[in-house]
């Protein structure tokens, strides 16, 4: 992942102290550096500051939080941060190679010709030089920060990526078990269904056989009847 | 050693003299001063942009892929979180089939028994109705022996009673059976009238 910064010649003095970010863009560097209370000796931020700063662009949402209810939201919005960390760097390193340029050039005229405007100049120069410098490092910093917040998100969704794995297989043992009662049970209810037709038709020859001896008592009755009143006439 | 520590002071030395000579033959020329100023401030200069750049490169290239870790483990907690849910829903669908299997086979297994114990009872009156045919056909037979006098009346009525008791015992008993020791569910099974406990 090697990019390289846009060549940026045309820049002036008043441009030096510029912060990068508009209303639309926010960069990840606060808009003015943090105290020397915020810094080690040799300048650099401690861990407090890194987190207080990432924080805070998780907070206004610069750096946005991984969640899988919209996740494709999330990517293009990293894809953005991605975008804007290379334009802030970009921002602040052509403003560093300027503002070093131009201390070499002093520097070179006060071999040359040292004057009281040579050493104002030169110190001027270094002023912003270490500034950018600072600002360089605070953002070095800050991605650094920004990419271990990621790999810890990465961890917790790691334990949510086990747990759906455990519902999942809990889930197919069920549905596994589930399919045996199916399968076992239509076979059941199959037979069942064809007992029961068979018994229909049981049934129903018991009803016809019901109906011709009830037809042949009546008529056995009748006749018993007939013979004698026959006999007794 | 202390040889040694000498050698070094005096080399130093020796280079600082060398050094402060090449400056003050540059300082007379100016021209060459500048150039060599130049060349020497455009090396510190690719020197520390080149620093810059390359940790500025391996930082940005770790958060890229951070990133793109990141996105794929999002990614496929989505999917599983997906998965999950789509197996959630074939489990209650396939939940309600084995219900709907389960209730269909406890349904079909109780109406085969209904119709089972229907039939045999339909078949223990063909044998009542078929056993009443005999009776009716035996006392037609009886009857009529007696209206040609062939038999006596004391004969015949000597043996159409034992019949007719016969039929009526077997009535009563069957009737008796059906109604107090019969099972309700199962035709074949003898409830002794719960004399003995239920198993």
């Amino acid at each position: 992942m090697s990019f390289s910064c846009p060549a940026k010649t045309a820049l002036t003095d008043n441009e030096l102290s510029q912060t990068f970010g508009n209303g639309i863009t926010q960069g990840l560097l606060p808009s003015s550096p943090n105290s020397a209370s915020d810094r080690d000796g040799s300048g650099i931020l401690n861990v407090n500051a890194v987190q207080s700063i990432i924080s805070s662009l998780k907070g206004s949402g610069v750096i946005p939080n991984a969640s899988t209810v919209n996740a494709e939201l999330f990517i293009t919005k990293q894809t953005e941060l991605l975008k804007n960390i290379q334009a802030e760097y970009c921002f602040y390193e052509s403003r560093y190679k300027y503002s070093l340029d131009k201390l070499f050039n002093s520097i070179n005229m006060g071999y040359m010709n040292n004057t009281g405007d040579t050493q104002t100049s030169i110190q001027i120069y270094l002023v912003s030089t270490q500034a950018l410098n600072q600002r360089l490092n605070d953002l070095t910093q800050i991605i650094n920060g920004v990419t271990d917040d990621m790999l810890s998100s990465t961890t917790n969704l790691e334990t949510e990526i086990k747990a759906f794995d455990n519902q999942i297989k809990e889930q197919q043992t069920k549905l596994a078990a589930q399919n045996k009662i199916i399968s076992s049970g239509q076979a059941v209810t199959t037979l069942n269904k064809q007992m029961v037709k068979f018994t229909e038709q049981k049934g129903k020859y018991s009803n016809n056989l019901l109906g011709l001896y009830s037809f042949l008592n009546i008529v056995a009755l009748g006749l018993l009847i007939y013979v004698y009143k026959s006999a007794r006439d | 050693m202390s040889n040694l520590d000498q050698v070094i002071d005096y080399t130093k030395l020796f280079q600082d003299v060398e050094l402060a000579t090449a400056v003050g033959q540059l300082k007379q020329n100016p021209a060459e001063l500048q150039q060599f100023l130049q060349g020497q401030q455009g090396k510190v200069y690719n020197d520390v942009v080149k620093q810059k750049d390359s940790t500025f490169q391996k930082v940005y290239g770790d958060l890229s892929r951070a990133t793109d870790a990141q996105e794929s483990i999002l990614m496929l907690d989505k999917r599983n979180k997906e998965l999950a849910q789509i197996q959630q829903q074939i489990y209650s669908n396939q939940e309600q089939s084995a219900t709907a299997v389960t209730n269909d086979k406890n349904l079909a297994g109780r109406k085969y028994e209904m119709n089972q114990w229907s039939t045999s009872n339909k078949s223990d009156t063909l044998f009542v109705f078929s056993m009443l045919f005999i009776v009716l056909s035996a006392l037609v037979l009886l009857t009529t022996l007696w209206s040609m006098r062939t038999i006596s009346a004391a004969l015949a009525s000597g043996l159409a009673l034992p019949i007719v008791i016969i039929f009526v015992l077997t009535v009563v008993n069957r009737s008796q059976y059906t109604n107090i020791f019969r099972d309700k569910r199962y035709w074949n099974r003898n409830t002794f009238n719960d004399k003995y406990g239920k198993i």
